[in-house]
């Protein structure tokens, strides 16, 4: 991002974001539901991460760039981050558990970060890869969700689990619209390629 | 020198997928528990917890000991006003019962249907779950905690988490647990694992 005079309130608002998803009274209200926990705060998480990480790219790069060639370290990161919160035990130990919990309020937003940080220095191949891995994870959970014969999680209840399974679906369907749309009225790929393949050439110049 | 980006890449992501790989091979037990559920009976498994020694209330309105000395045990959390798991459960402990029976293994084993609804599950309550499901005093125990405390002690002991459903009711780990003659949870059933639990208890040391 550019500095603009709208960057400090940005920043204020993301700043805003993550001390009141992280106040007792923003934990409570959004940990109660699976639905809440899954699909509102630890997404926000992310998008408040990569708030940050837009803000500050361009600062990071000459530090960043020769260790993250084509957003692969970064993109790693968010993947395995991703990942780990995806486990069930991983989301009930958060509600049991500080050190989970605190460990989430770190990871998530870190993982945000580094993905603003690397996507856009991401191959068109690597970006197409990724987009249809998240749809398809979407996908794949959220039948997983509504289709388990077990309750994943322990702390929550089993409507809770198919009502966030059914988000999940939603969520994957929602953003493969997305990026349909992106190919269809922009022609995305191709034309993002050369805008940050320029780009991430600046920050390589600028790395040596 | 500069290191070339390259090879600094392929060094940073390598940290980040050995490292990544390492936090999650750990948090799930090396890919094998991905639920709390499962962690708990691998846990056990691998080692036995000690139950608390409380007493609990039965139908009668008398307290005995949970545990009882050189006796396995096998325990099964219920809440008698349950309109669903809780009635299975009581099915697979009849199942059980009936087959000890009939094999005279009665004196192998105790069955324990515990609630863990202390403020409803009244000893008349108790009583009526047992005879609802047809349970023979001799080898089938219904009773709860006397209080809220040894409720908890239990409850995590066991490693069960017991939610409100919002409607009165309560979700919670339907599974039937065995304790050894020595007051260790060692063992963790599913719900219709009737055969697996008595060729347990046959090969178990009486």
């Amino acid at each position: 991002m550019t500095p603009t005079r709208s960057q400090p309130i940005f920043l204020a608002v993301c700043v805003a974001g993550l001390v009141s998803l992280a106040s007792p009274l923003g934990r409570q209200f959004l940990e109660a539901s699976l639905v809440t926990h899954m699909l509102v705060q630890m997404p926000l998480l992310v998008f408040i991460g990569m708030g940050f990480g837009r803000i500050s790219s361009a600062a990071a790069a000459p530090y960043v760039a020769t260790w993250n060639r084509g957003g692969s370290t970064g993109l790693l990161l968010t993947l395995g981050v991703a990942m780990f919160w995806m486990l069930p035990r991983a989301m009930d130990a958060a509600l049991v558990d500080m050190r989970f919990e605190a460990a989430k309020f770190v990871s998530l937003p870190v993982a945000g970060v580094a993905l603003a940080w690397s996507y856009g220095q991401a191959s068109p191949i690597v970006k197409g890869v990724l987009n249809a891995h998240v749809v398809s994870a979407l996908g794949v959970m959220g039948w997983a969700y509504m289709a388990a014969p077990v309750r994943l999680c322990n702390a929550y209840l089993a409507s809770d689990q198919e009502m966030a399974g059914a988000g999940l679906l939603a969520a994957g369907a929602v953003t493969a619209a997305y990026f349909a749309m992106r190919i269809v009225f922009f022609g995305a790929t191709r034309s993002r390629y050369i805008r940050t393949s320029s780009a991430s050439d600046d920050a390589s110049i600028v790395a040596y | 020198m500069r290191i070339r980006p390259a090879i600094a890449t392929a060094l940073a992501s390598t940290v980040v997928i050995v490292g990544g790989f390492l936090t999650i091979w750990q948090a799930s037990d090396g890919f094998a528990a991905f639920t709390t559920e499962t962690a708990r009976r691998l846990a056990v498994e691998r080692a036995p917890r000690p139950i608390p020694a409380v007493d609990i209330v039965t139908g009668t309105g008398m307290g005995v000991p949970l545990l009882s000395a050189g006796r396995p045990l096998l325990v099964e959390f219920v809440y008698t006003s349950c309109p669903t798991i809780c009635t299975s459960l009581g099915q697979e402990f009849l199942q059980i019962q009936s087959a000890l029976s009939a094999r005279g293994l009665v004196d192998r084993v105790r069955l324990v249907s515990l609630s863990f609804d202390i403020e409803r599950d009244t000893p008349a309550r108790l009583a009526e779950y047992g005879r609802h499901h047809g349970a023979d005093p001799v080898i089938w125990t219904v009773g709860r905690p006397r209080q809220a405390n040894d409720l908890a002690r239990l409850l995590v002991a066991f490693g069960v988490t017991v939610v409100p459903d919002g409607e009165g009711g309560f979700v919670h780990n339907a599974a039937i647990h065995y304790v050894g003659a020595d007051g260790r949870l060692s063992r963790i059933f599913d719900l219709g694992e009737a055969d697996s639990i008595l060729a347990h208890l046959e090969t178990a040391a009486p």
